[in-house]
C-alpha cells in the first residue's frame, strides 16, 4: 500500500468515527471535556478590559489560510458576543484579505445575536496588510488594550507582537498549531492554546453536542496514532534486532 | 437560511472535489475540477485584497477627518497607498521607481521590525527563565543547557555539554514537538471534517 491509499484509509475511518460519535452524542450527552485554562481566562480578560474601560483586541495572523484561522473564527465569534454583552470595544486586526471578510461577518453576526447590531462598527475591523506588525505595533501605542487575543497561524510575528503586547498590560492569550512559534506564544502570554487545543476551542466554548462527538474521535485518533507509534517502534527495534542476530550466527 | 445554506453547499463541494482530486486515481475531468476550485480561490482573495483595501481607505480617512491620534500617520499611508497603486498600474510592478519604493523604503521598514526580535526575544527569556518553581526551574536548567552548548565557552566549561544541548534538542524536544504536531494534525482533520460536513459554522458567525 503506498502512502497515500493509506492517508485516504485513515481518513476515510476518522471520517466514519467521527460521525458515528456525532450522531451518537448529538444531544450532548453529558460528555466531560477537560478544563482548558486559555478558553477559560477569555472571560477572564474581557471581563478586565470591561471593568477598566479599555479596549479588547483580536489579532488574526498573517500566516496562511488555513484550519487554524477557522479555529480563530470560532474564538472570535465567543470574543465578539461577549464584548457586544459587556459593551466593551473590539478591534480585531488581520492581514488576510480572505479571513478579513469573514471575520467581519462573524463580529456582525455576534452583534446581531446579542441584539447589539447598532453597536457594531465597521471602523472596528482593521485590514492591515502588508505593515500588519507595524500596524499592530502602532495600535498597541494608540488604543489602551485591556485584552490582546492572538490566535491563528502566526510566523515570525509572534513573538514580536506576544512580548510588546505584554508590554500593554493588557491579559493576552494566544493559540497556535504551528510548533516553532509555541514557545514564542508561550513565554510572552499569559495564556496559550497549544496544538489540538486551537481546533477544539470552538467546541468548547460552544458545547455543541454533535461537535462534542467530532472532538471524542479526535482523541480516539489520538491513542490509534500512538498505539501505532509505539508498535511500529517495537516492530522495527525487534526486526532490526533479529537481523542483527542472523547476521552474527552466520558468521 | 439561503444565506446560510448556500456557503454550507459551496464549502461542501469544493472540499468534497479538492479531496477527490488528491486521493482518487488519475482522473482528467476531476483533475481539471478541482485545479478550477483553487484558482477560484485564487480569484475570490483577489477580490477580498480589494475589499481590504477599501476598508483601509475608509478607515485612515475616517482617522484623518476625526483627527484622530496618529492621524499624520494615516496620511503618509494613504499616500502610498495611491502612489504605489498608481505606479504599479501605469509603470508595472518592474519599473524602476517601483522597485525603488520596495527596496529602500519596504524593505528597511520591513527588517527594522523584524530586527525588533532580537530585543523581544531577550526580554520574553528574561521573564520565562527566572525562578519561581520547579517547572520554571526545569525551563531555566534546559535552557541554560541548551545556550551554553551551542558556543564555544560551554564546551570549555564541561566537554559534554555540547553532547547534552544536542541530545535535550533531539529528544526531548522532537518528542514534544512531534506529539504537538501529531495533536495538531488531527485537529486540524476534525474541524475540516467538521467545515465540509456543515457542522462547524463558526465561520458563518454561529448558529445551527
Amino acid at each position: 500500500m503506498d502512502n497515500k491509499t493509506i492517508a485516504f484509509c485513515f481518513l476515510v475511518a476518522f471520517a466514519l468515527s467521527s460521525l458515528y460519535a456525532m450522531r451518537r452524542n448529538s444531544t450532548g450527552s453529558g460528555i466531560p471535556i477537560r478544563r482548558v485554562p486559555g478558553l477559560d481566562a477569555i472571560d477572564e480578560a474581557i471581563g478586565r478590559a470591561t471593568e477598566m474601560g479599555r479596549t479588547s483586541l483580536f489579532v488574526i495572523p498573517a500566516g496562511a489560510f488555513d484550519a487554524q484561522a477557522f479555529a480563530a473564527f470560532d474564538i472570535l465569534g465567543y470574543v465578539a458576543r461577549q464584548t457586544a454583552k459587556y459593551d466593551t470595544k473590539l478591534l480585531v486586526v488581520n492581514a488576510l484579505p480572505e479571513a478579513h471578510t469573514i471575520a467581519t461577518e462573524v463580529v456582525r453576526q455576534a452583534y446581531l445575536a446579542e441584539g447589539k447590531e447598532k453597536s457594531f462598527s465597521q471602523d472596528s475591523m482593521r485590514f492591515l496588510s502588508g505593515g500588519f506588525t507595524a500596524g499592530v505595533l502602532g495600535i498597541y501605542e494608540r488604543e489602551p488594550i485591556g485584552a490582546n487575543f492572538l490566535f491563528g497561524s502566526f510566523f515570525f510575528e509572534s513573538l514580536t507582537l506576544a512580548e510588546a503586547g505584554q508590554k500593554t498590560g493588557a491579559i493576552q492569550v494566544s493559540g497556535t498549531a504551528n510548533t516553532h512559534q509555541l514557545p514564542f506564544l508561550v513565554a510572552a502570554c499569559d495564556y496559550t492554546l497549544i496544538g489540538e487545543e486551537i481546533y477544539a476551542a470552538g467546541t468548547y466554548l460552544s458545547r455543541n453536542g454533535a461537535q462534542i462527538g467530532s472532538l471524542v474521535a479526535q482523541e480516539v485518533g489520538k491513542y490509534l496514532s500512538i498505539a501505532a507509534m509505539i508498535l511500529g517502534s517495537l516492530y522495527f527495534t525487534f526486526r532490526s534486532v533479529f537481523q542483527a542476530s542472523q547476521t552474527i550466527g552466520g558468521r | 437560511m439561503t444565506r446560510r445554506t448556500v456557503p454550507l453547499i459551496i464549502g461542501f463541494l469544493a472540499g468534497t472535489i479538492v479531496l477527490g482530486k488528491y486521493f482518487l486515481p488519475q482522473n482528467a475531468f476531476l483533475d481539471s475540477l478541482g485545479t478550477d476550485v483553487v484558482n477560484w480561490r485564487t480569484i475570490v482573495a483577489a477580490f477580498a485584497l480589494g475589499l481590504g483595501a477599501v476598508n483601509l481607505l475608509g478607515t485612515h480617512t475616517m482617522r484623518i477627518a476625526r483627527k484622530e491620534k496618529g492621524w499624520d500617520a494615516s496620511i503618509v499611508l494613504l499616500a502610498s497607498l495611491v502612489t504605489f497603486t498608481a505606479i504599479g498600474l501605469f509603470k508595472g510592478t518592474t519599473s524602476p521607481v517601483y522597485q525603488w519604493g520596495f527596496n529602500y523604503l519596504y524593505q528597511p521598514i520591513y527588517s527594522g521590525i523584524s530586527s525588533l526580535l532580537a530585543f523581544m526575544i531577550t526580554s520574553a527569556s528574561y521573564r520565562s527563565f527566572r525562578f519561581k518553581d520547579w517547572q520554571s526551574g526545569v525551563l531555566m536548567l534546559g535552557a541554560v543547557i541548551v545556550m551554553l552548548g551551542q558556543v564555544g565557552i560551554g564546551e570549555l566549561l564541561f566537554r559534554g555539554l555540547p553532547a547534552v544541548s544536542s541530545w535535550i534538542m533531539a529528544v526531548p524536544n522532537t518528542a514534544g514537538m512531534r506529539g504537538i504536531a501529531i495533536g495538531g494534525a488531527l485537529g486540524a482533520i476534525a474541524l475540516s471534517l467538521r467545515v465540509i460536513l456543515g457542522l462547524e459554522r463558526g465561520y458563518l458567525g454561529g448558529g445551527q
